[in-house]
């Protein structure tokens, strides 16, 4: 189990107030809620970008609360993508590529590449400009960018709510097959219960800056 | 990140090294040149100095390097800083008022000129001042063009209606014309005359401009019918610019008098060629250029002829004076405070 | 620890470079307080009277200007806002001598000095107008049309409502560069127009007052910092794509348009031309001007390099810290001050030329440049620099990839006024007492001097040098990505 103890963070009229969380280190994990319920915020505090003060965050043995953003070495899939838009789809993962992974292990992490390109469907777009490619395009080269960040654990927010329905169906899809073939665990931020439906082992509740499940 | 910081550093500090190594290398070379301070106007290649500079290399040993500077106090506070480290042998373009105002700021050297030197006659206590060397002088009034319409031959004619914007005077605060005419107005009027005088040229002149330069080039630019300028300007225009339209205007007023000095300041590195190099300005081949190069008079005689110069009028001058320090700001602040109160 | 000290040093050591200024003054003088407060408030009367009024303007005839420009052509449109910023570029003097042919006789004093503020600014703030306006107002005007509100309307309800308070900003940045302008109302005030910074100078150079001079430099940074600190933030907006709809485009602006730049660069078109007749003079000084290129050229390297130099651990700094040094709100420091202390400070002698110059311009256009054209792009990229954190990537990474590859054009716009202003420059040559020859202080030498065709033929020779230093510098940066990204596959 993953523990979080003593999160207490303020921010303008909001608190985010979890005295003590397990989440389980493997799987998926959904941290559901409604809009306001301190979700994004709770992401954000993973992630590094909040930095409040006391609290801990153990991982397999290790303490990431007090590691820089970088050095937590998180798999992040933004609810808004953000691929770098002046970058291919190529160039944004190869530079992921270098500056997560040692050269030794290049090799390794290229024979998985092109594994996850080929079930993503990423043949087709792979060198045009992230400004160009469709959103379902972007959807998919923000996961891949992730898997092959050689990350600790997949943090997905909202990953499929800038998508039409139609495609969603698909995308959860993908995404659940793609997560089987992986051994570290995933942590789904969303509202949507067929997210969590399609996609979650465990399930943990927020209200309100607080967990109530 | 540490790296580039590290990078950064060495770079500065091979700079700092570098200044401070530097001196030594070129005190060699130092030994055998004289440091003149001028302003632009006189180092520039239409001006005196290139010549000058080739004629004195050309007769002795020692090299000429020309400082410029933009401005006499500053100049003279920047000795005061250095001391001993300053490299200033000569500095030029000391007037008057400098002379009083200014160069008490630090210790000058007794200047020994050449025995067969004689000055003209207007320079009067110019002349012997032990410390500071005559070297141009020109008497000051006003410029128009021919075509003015407007009869002028007086301080009182200026406040004509006709002329009501047209008329360029310099702020004495920063410049030197400015100030002459201001000592103009006080020495051609009674105290309480004078301050009336002031208050309505407050009103009726064109501008106040920081410079003479400014000044002349409002007039120039037709934006101003005259100009306080020196009354050598006509023949520059008539040689440079072969433009015989421009003429000095003769007031009954006698006219204030413009003298530069050069001086050498007590730190010099090389003393005596700064010496020698003064004395040789005051030869007539010196005098010549600059005369042709300042358009200014030279300060001895028997140098004007054959030249434009020569049909100059003689004006009715004011004599040379070294006014006291008092008496200048007193009249200084009389102009501040109307300027501020008049609304200029 | 070690991490956190580091950039602690470079947060402050970036400080402390733009204030050297200020402490070599107070290396030479005890300070002091010594403001004569009616002086200072004649001063600040005429500061604020020139400043606002301009600002006011400048700012109001902006609007139907940047409607002028909406209605042209996009390709039309990109060579207007590059002619708008020209009278920005060319130093002061050559507007003067714009001026004094345009209005005959010229107003001296308080409104002589807001018409050649007018002059200067009017281009610049059309173009801000028209920026705020384009990222703003996406589609609004057109729904306005559909839904007939009216020109008018549209105005009251939809235009000025939501671009209040960028036309606030545009106002303070005209209302800042006006109150640090110091050679046009010394020039053309006639006497009259003391500002707060021909105060100054008049302080350090006519009075020798210096605690005076430091006292009034210091109230008048702190004025800007505050100003620049709280008025010139960029608010962050994501901008939709813009739709011209009628109620924002103006043939009247578009005329305005055409008669300001009739009058600016036909002015000095006119001039140029008269000039062309003056060659044969120009070509006793072929070989001065060709000594001050070269020495222009070595100082313009070294310069841009410490700017560079400066950008990178700016950036560095930046993303320590998540945000940008206070050191930005130091923008239109005291001319005048930063030439004096360094003056001082330096030996005369030429060989420190390059250093004073590099310095001196550094400390004076570095923060002004990078607000206008850099610290809105990069806040920008700020998600996408939080994703490249995440990921791993390294600072210097950020930067070349992330941040240098998405704002070349913009950089190349901050280079490009980097050396205009660098090359043309010669105020501060003066009063920093620099004794090479530059192309600027050969051009001071013929402006001060009256000889005007040759002045102009400088300035002309000035533009195809920046031209050609411009092309040179964006090759040598394309040659050296190149090489790096050679280097790191």
């Amino acid at each position: 189990m993953s523990h979080i103890k003593n999160l207490r963070f303020k921010l303008d009229n909001f608190e985010l107030d979890i005295p003590e969380l397990n989440i389980p280190e493997t799987g998926v994990t959904a941290i559901q809620g409604s809009s306001g319920s301190g979700k994004t915020t709770f992401l954000k505090t993973l992630i590094g970008l909040h930095q409040p003060s006391g609290w801990s965050w153990i991982f397999k043995g290790e303490e990431l609360s007090r590691l820089s953003i970088s050095k937590r070495k998180l798999g992040v899939v933004f609810q808004t993508y953000d691929l770098f838009p002046h970058l291919t789809a190529e160039e944004n993962i190869f530079l992921i590529l270098k500056a997560r992974h040692e050269e030794q292990n290049h090799n390794e992490m290229h024979k998985q590449l092109q594994k996850y390109k080929s079930q993503l469907n990423l043949e087709s777009c792979w060198k045009t400009l992230a400004t160009n490619l469709s959103g379902g395009e972007k959807q998919r080269v923000a996961l891949l960018r992730a898997l092959v960040s050689n990350p600790r654990m997949l943090l997905l927010d909202e990953p499929f709510s800038a998508l039409d329905s139609d495609l969603r169906v698909e995308a959860r899809r993908t995404v659940k097959e793609l997560i089987q073939q992986i051994n570290i665990p995933v942590y789904l931020i969303t509202h949507d219960q067929e997210d969590v439906n399609t996609l979650a082992n465990h399930v943990i509740k927020m209200k309100a800056g607080k967990i109530t499940q | 990140m540490r790296h580039f910081i590290v990078f950064v550093v060495l770079v500065f500090g091979a700079l700092t090294a570098f200044y401070y190594n530097h001196g030594d290398q070129v005190k060699n070379i130092e030994d055998k040149k004289i440091h003149v301070y001028a302003s632009s106007s006189f180092i520039a290649k239409w001006g005196p100095g290139p010549e000058l500079k080739e004629l004195f290399e050309k007769q002795n040993i020692f090299k000429v390097e020309f400082v410029e500077i933009s401005d006499m106090a500053m100049a003279i506070q920047k000795i005061s800083f250095e001391n001993d480290a300053s490299v200033a042998d000569v500095v030029l373009g000391i007037d008057q008022f400098d002379v009083t105002r200014v160069a008490n700021k630090i210790k000058w050297r007794d200047i020994e000129r050449n025995s067969g030197v004689k000055f003209v006659e207007n320079l009067g206590p110019a002349a012997v001042e032990k410390t500071f060397v005559p070297y141009d002088w020109a008497p000051m009034s006003f410029v128009a063009r021919k075509s003015l319409k407007t009869s002028v031959s007086s301080l009182k004619d200026l406040l004509a209606p006709e002329l009501k914007n047209k008329i360029a005077l310099q702020d004495p605060r920063t410049s030197s014309p400015g100030l002459q005419f201001l000592a103009w107005v006080f020495e051609s009027k009674s105290g309480e005359d004078a301050i009336k005088y002031l208050k309505q040229m407050s009103k009726q002149a064109h501008s106040f401009s920081p410079s003479w330069s400014a000044s002349y080039g409002l007039f120039k630019n037709n934006q101003s019918d005259l100009v306080f300028s020196y009354v050598t300007s006509p023949v520059y225009h008539l040689v440079e610019d072969k433009d015989d339209q421009f003429l000095s205007i003769e007031t009954t007023e006698p006219l204030p008098v413009q003298v530069e000095f050069a001086g050498i300041p007590q730190t010099c590195k090389n003393c005596e060629a700064a010496e020698m190099f003064i004395n040789f300005m005051l030869s007539p081949e010196a005098q010549k250029i600059i005369m042709q190069k300042n358009y200014m008079l030279p300060v001895i005689a028997h140098v004007k002829e054959a030249t434009a110069f020569d049909a100059l009028k003689v004006y009715k001058t004011l004599p040379i004076k070294f006014y006291e320090q008092s008496k200048l700001d007193k009249w200084i602040n009389t102009w501040v405070e109307i300027r501020k109160n008049e609304g200029i | 620890m070690k991490e956190f000290k580091v950039s602690h040093l470079l947060r402050y050591s970036l400080l402390l470079f733009f204030l050297i200024p200020y402490a070599i003054f107070l290396f030479y003088y005890k300070f002091s307080i010594d403001i004569d407060l009616s002086e200072l408030l004649w001063a600040l009367k005429n500061t604020l009277t020139q400043s606002t009024l301009t600002a006011l303007i400048v700012t109001a005839l902006s609007i139907p200007l940047s409607q002028g420009l909406i209605l042209l052509p996009e390709r039309l449109q990109t060579i207007v806002k590059r002619l708008l910023i020209v009278p920005q570029i060319l130093p002061a003097l050559y507007s003067i001598l714009i001026a004094f042919s345009v209005l005959n006789p010229f107003p001296m004093g308080t409104m002589g000095i807001v018409f050649l503020f007018v002059l200067i600014d009017l281009g610049f703030a059309t173009l801000m107008t028209y920026s705020v306006t384009t990222e703003k107002l996406g589609n609004m005007s057109v729904i306005g049309e559909v839904y007939s509100l009216g020109r008018l309307n549209f105005f009251k309800k939809i235009y000025f409502p939501l671009l209040k308070q960028d036309l606030i900003v545009n106002f303070f940045i005209i209302f800042i560069f006006c109150l640090s302008s110091f050679s046009i109302p010394l020039i053309v005030g006639g006497g009259r127009g003391t500002n707060l910074e021909v105060l100054i100078y008049e302080k350090i150079f006519v009075d020798q007052n210096w605690s005076a001079a430091f006292s009034l430099c210091a109230f008048q940074a702190m004025a800007i910092f505050f100003l620049s600190f709280f008025l010139l933030k960029n608010k962050q907006k994501d901008s939709e794509p813009f739709v011209a709809g009628n109620y924002l485009k103006s043939y009247v602006g578009l005329g305005v348009i055409i008669g300001y730049l009739g009058l600016y660069l036909g002015g000095y078109f006119i001039g140029l031309y008269k000039s062309f007749f003056y060659i044969s003079f120009a070509s006793m000084y072929v070989w001065d001007l060709y000594d001050a290129a070269i020495f222009t050229g070595k100082a313009l390297a070294v310069y841009l390099t410490v700017n560079f130099i400066i950008l990178v651990l700016w950036l560095l700094d930046y993303l320590n810290n998540k945000k940008f040094n206070l050191a930005t709100n130091l923008i239109s420091a005291s001319t005048v001050l930063v030439g004096f202390t360094l003056y001082l400070a330096f030996p005369v002698t030429r060989e420190y030329d390059l250093i004073k110059m590099t310095l001196a311009m550094s400390i004076l256009f570095f923060p002004s440049l990078f607000k206008l054209f850099l610290q809105k792009p990069i806040e920008d990229l700020r998600q996408q620099i939080l994703v490249a954190e995440v990921y791993g990537l390294s600072k210097p990474q950020i930067i070349i990839e992330i941040i240098f590859r998405q704002i070349s054009k913009q950089m190349l716009l901050w280079v490009s006024f980097l050396i205009v202003w660098f090359i043309s420059e010669y105020a501060v040559l003066k009063s920093l007492g620099v004794q090479t020859q530059t192309l600027g202080l050969v051009t001071e030498g013929f402006l001060s001097s009256y000889r005007l065709p040759l002045a102009y033929l400088m300035s002309f020779f000035i533009l195809i040098y920046w031209v050609g230093a411009l092309a040179v510098v964006s090759l040598i940066l394309r040659v050296a990505y190149v090489a790096y990204k050679k280097l790191t596959i």
